[in-house]
């Protein structure tokens, strides 16, 4: 509608249009999880407000994560990436990407199978326990154990007695270390039950099982 | 080397923007547009800055209400797709009324602040009450609504407020207008209509107007005859009711009750409706109309359009102009109009007193054109004693956000934005042919880092051309960022002198002020004509030196700038040129001529292909808080240069990162965040 028709115009600028910035708050995306499809071929359930994802790779324990491939979302449901080599020994995670930032990285996968004639890990050799090599009190100690070869993380368990294992000691992930210290502990009626097993990928280890009594 | 002896410009800008008129005809202190500015005290200044206040859901926005309490702050209420949201000082946070709903696909809802005073019995009776304020609502569709502060209640039942559009409170009562039909309500009681049952009209309970109302409002100031009447719109005529006569015994016997005043100017938007300056300002068909009761004491006579001056924005409105909207803030008028767009995105600023002096008779003006937003409807509230403006805004993401203007910073967001200003056309005193030489300009109120571009075009022909694009940088604030200052380090305000403290670092603070330069732009003489010149194509075709642009009888100049500035003074040189002294014979034109909408000119049409110059930058921005971090992205458009296109983007993307990472950071209670 021209409602003042009389224009006098020798020329009109251009001036690109402006709109105020706005400061909505965005935020990385939520961590994805990364799981097996099928041999040889990684998935993720898409995330929300990604527009990217990387895929990682090491291959050990005390390996360095480099990008293995970079994709964008693609809109379906789940992001898939194939030919991921199952062949050695290696970890993989994905992260999810937008203009913010990265999300938290997924937990990270091992390689869909042991490489090929690998066997399970040994039971960890503990350390006999005692006063002094396990530093044993009435409210802790703690638990050594021998290091062994082809092991990347161990797990350990700790309850009263006989009873169900502390909740915040229950297949704990402690990673590779070969000691720890609990201290702290409710006295139980007679002892505590430690029990830890070593892991290699697609071969843990038996578990072994001590019983401690508390000290004086 | 002697001065060019031809000067012209301009030390005052306060007679204000003028589109409509021949640039070449514009008197001193008048400017031909301006973008983004105000030219308040005569200078010609970066406008007040605009604040995200709250994005809101999204739906269709269908206004944005405020109701004030008896006692307490006000609420403002944003009404989006059928739901009334409610926020509060210090407006940081809002939630859905409780309550009944309005209808979702409704295009507006309308309002009315109302007063009740007096509650009816179940036996008719009357009893007085505590007056309480009731904010009532109507979107065309649903029953009404009022809003008492807590909660919204649906009004229905016999005798009670009818559903309808627009509303006024006026004279006690509640007046509700549905199409062409307005309906009084009771005295004292807006939420009941049982009057009009008892005391009709002749036969009728409402009163008829030629058209569908559009709008209402008070009168504002005394009129000796008629008292503060109630103005109602249809589009195309404007009607007077006597609300002030408070006995509705006597408006059947009334002369002049419902009296016609303006039959063939109406009103296109309630929304913009508004008291400024002592007078009410609406916009029309035909643009903006002001009625100024104290000199029509009689409501009639001469009513002349007033914003013939934003033609070049005129003529380019939408054809739906039901959503304009007004907002009147200090001695600003704010309109805003949906240019080349359905939303509205220019809005025209004028200012009724460019100049607050008491002693000098200042012209009022229309200052500039303001973008950046696109506003719904305003909302002024007062907060602790200080006015403040807000708008709703159907923003271009397709998000609805709630504004504050007139921030002080003169930012958006933190952001500079763009601005411009084109000169009227300087002829020097005269009409004859001159070749223009350079630009003398004097900056104030420099602040950051300013980018300006100076262009420069013919009265009669030619595009802007770039002569010069100065960086300014003006440090801001008071501290330095490697100097360390400690708790017990004072500020100082003013020249003053401060003490150093003994217990901190020995520093006192002083602020930096705003900063000022005088400056030139390039010779034109030394730069090459322009690729499209219209010089051949367009404007004078006798020969004093006819393939030159820099030879006109006028020269015009365009400032596009970013970040906070002042322009004080525009001062053009030129040198005379001898004008031939013998007449020309015609030579008749049988090439075909072309000149683009921004005056680029060339005779085969092809040339004319190239876009206009713009520079794009997107950034990326990292912003930490000890282990949190977030990136923001910036990406801007700009018409002045990619230094300038960088260093918006920039400024997008730090604001966007540090608004990214303080949503993560958890509150700091004392101890490390690392």
């Amino acid at each position: 509608m021209n409602i003042a028709p009389q224009v006098f115009q020798v020329r009109e600028a251009y001036e690109p249009r402006y709109s105020c910035p706005t400061l909505d708050v965005e935020f990385v995306p939520a961590q994805p999880s990364l799981s097996w499809a099928f041999v040889g071929q990684v998935r993720w359930g898409a995330v929300d407000t990604a527009t990217s994802y990387r895929l990682q790779r090491k291959s050990g324990p005390s390996g360095i994560w480099t990008d293995l491939v970079s994709i964008e979302a693609s809109g379906e449901d789940y992001e898939t990436v194939d030919d991921v080599s199952i062949t050695e020994l290696a970890f993989y995670r994905v992260i999810a990407t937008n203009s913010v930032g990265d999300s938290l990285p997924s937990h990270p996968m091992f390689t869909a199978a042991a490489p090929e004639g690998d066997v399970a890990a040994d039971p960890p050799v503990i350390i006999p326990d005692s006063e002094v090599s396990w530093n044993i009190t009435a409210d802790g100690f703690t638990a050594r154990w021998v290091p062994a070869s082809g092991v990347i993380n161990y797990f350990i368990d700790l309850g009263p007695d006989n009873e169900a294992f502390y909740a915040e000691f229950n297949d704990l992930d402690i990673g590779l270390v070969h000691e720890y210290t609990f201290s702290g502990l409710a006295a139980p009626a007679s002892f505590w039950t430690f029990r830890i097993r070593a892991n290699k990928p697609f071969a843990p280890s038996d578990s072994v099982t001590v019983l401690v009594t508390p000290g004086a | 080397m002697a001065v060019p002896i031809v000067q012209d410009g301009d030390t005052r800008f306060a007679k204000g923007m003028d589109s409509v008129s021949d640039p070449f005809t514009l008197g001193p202190e008048s400017y031909v547009y301006s973008l983004n500015m105000l030219n308040r005290g005569g200078a010609m200044k970066s406008r007040p800055g605009h604040r995200v206040v709250l994005t809101l859901p999204d739906g269709i926005p269908q206004g944005l209400k405020v109701f004030h309490p008896r006692k307490g702050n006000p609420v403002i209420l944003p009404i989006i797709a059928g739901k009334v949201y409610a926020t509060k000082k210090p407006f940081t946070d809002y939630a859905q009324v409780a309550g009944a709903e309005l209808y979702a696909k409704s295009e507006q809802v309308w309002h009315a602040m109302t007063t009740q005073s007096v509650e009816r019995n179940p036996d008719d009776s009357l009893k007085l009450i505590t007056p309480r304020k009731l904010l009532f609502l109507q979107d065309g569709v649903s029953p009404p609504l009022y809003y008492d502060g807590h909660v919204l209640t649906a009004v229905t039942g016999a005798n009670k407020t009818p559903q309808g559009t627009v509303m006024a409170f006026a004279g006690s009562r509640l007046w509700v207008a549905n199409g062409e039909r307005l309906y009084a309500g009771d005295i004292g009681d807006p939420t009941t209509f049982l009057e009009q049952t008892v005391n009709q009209l002749g036969g009728i309970s409402y009163y008829i107007l030629p058209d569908s109302i559009t709008a209402m409002a008070p009168l504002p100031g005394a009129v000796s005859q008629t008292k503060n009447p109630l103005v109602c719109y249809t589009r195309t005529s404007t009607s007077l009711f006597r609300s002030n006569i408070l006995n509705r015994n006597l408006w059947p016997t009334i002369e002049d009750f419902q009296s016609d005043i303006f039959p063939n100017i109406g009103c296109v938007s309630d929304r913009s409706v508004v008291n400024h300056s002592g007078m009410l300002w609406w916009f029309s068909d035909f643009g903006t109309v002001r009625l100024d009761s104290a000199h029509n004491s009689n409501v009639s006579g001469r009513m002349d359009y007033v914003d013939r001056e934003m033609t070049r924005s005129s003529s380019n409105l939408n054809e739906d102009l039901s959503k304009v909207a007004s907002a009147h803030y200090e001695n600003f008028l704010l309109t805003s109009v949906p240019h080349a767009n359905l939303k509205n995105e220019h809005t025209w600023v004028y200012d009724s007193n460019t100049n607050d002096r008491l002693n000098e008779e200042f012209p009022s003006a229309w200052a500039s054109i303001w973008t950046g937003i696109n506003p719904v409807e305003y909302a002024s509230v007062k907060v602790n004693g200080r006015t403040r403006l807000f708008c709703l805004s159907a923003d271009d993401d397709g998000k609805n956000r709630l504004y504050e203007l007139f921030t002080d910073d003169r930012r958006d967001n933190g952001c500079d934005f763009p601005w411009a200003m084109e000169s009227r056309a300087y002829t020097g005193g005269n009409a004859s042919p001159k070749e223009l030489r350079f630009l003398e300009y004097a900056l104030s109120e420099l602040a950051g880092e300013v980018h300006l571009k100076f262009s420069w075009a013919g009265a009669s022909r030619g595009r802007w051309k770039s002569f010069s694009k100065p960086i300014f940088h003006a440090v801001e604030g008071n501290v330095v960022a490697t100097q360390e200052y400690g708790a017990e380090d004072g500020a100082a305000s003013g020249s003053g002198s401060g003490s150093s403290s003994a217990s901190g670092s020995g520093n006192t603070l002083f602020a930096f002020k705003t900063q000022s330069r005088l400056a030139r732009t390039q010779d034109v003489r030394d730069m090459d004509e322009d690729d499209l010149t219209a010089s051949g194509v367009e404007g004078q075709v006798y020969q004093v030196e006819a393939e030159k642009e820099a030879i006109d009888s006028a020269f015009q100049f365009r400032v596009d700038g970013s970040g906070p500035c002042a322009i004080r003074m525009l001062r053009m040189f030129a040198d005379m040129v001898s004008d031939p002294d013998t007449g020309m014979q015609e030579n008749p034109e049988v090439a075909d001529h072309f000149v683009r909408f921004d005056g680029a000119a060339s005779k085969d049409e092809a040339d004319l292909d190239e876009a206009p110059e713009t520079w794009t930058a997107t950034k990326t921005v990292r912003a930490q808080i000890g282990n949190y971090g977030a990136n923001g992205v910036g990406t801007v458009i700009s018409s002045i240069s990619q230094l300038d296109a960088d260093k918006r983007a920039t400024q997008v993307a730090s604001a966007k990162a540090e608004a990214n990472v303080a949503a993560v950071v958890p509150d700091y209670v004392g101890g490390s965040l690392v």
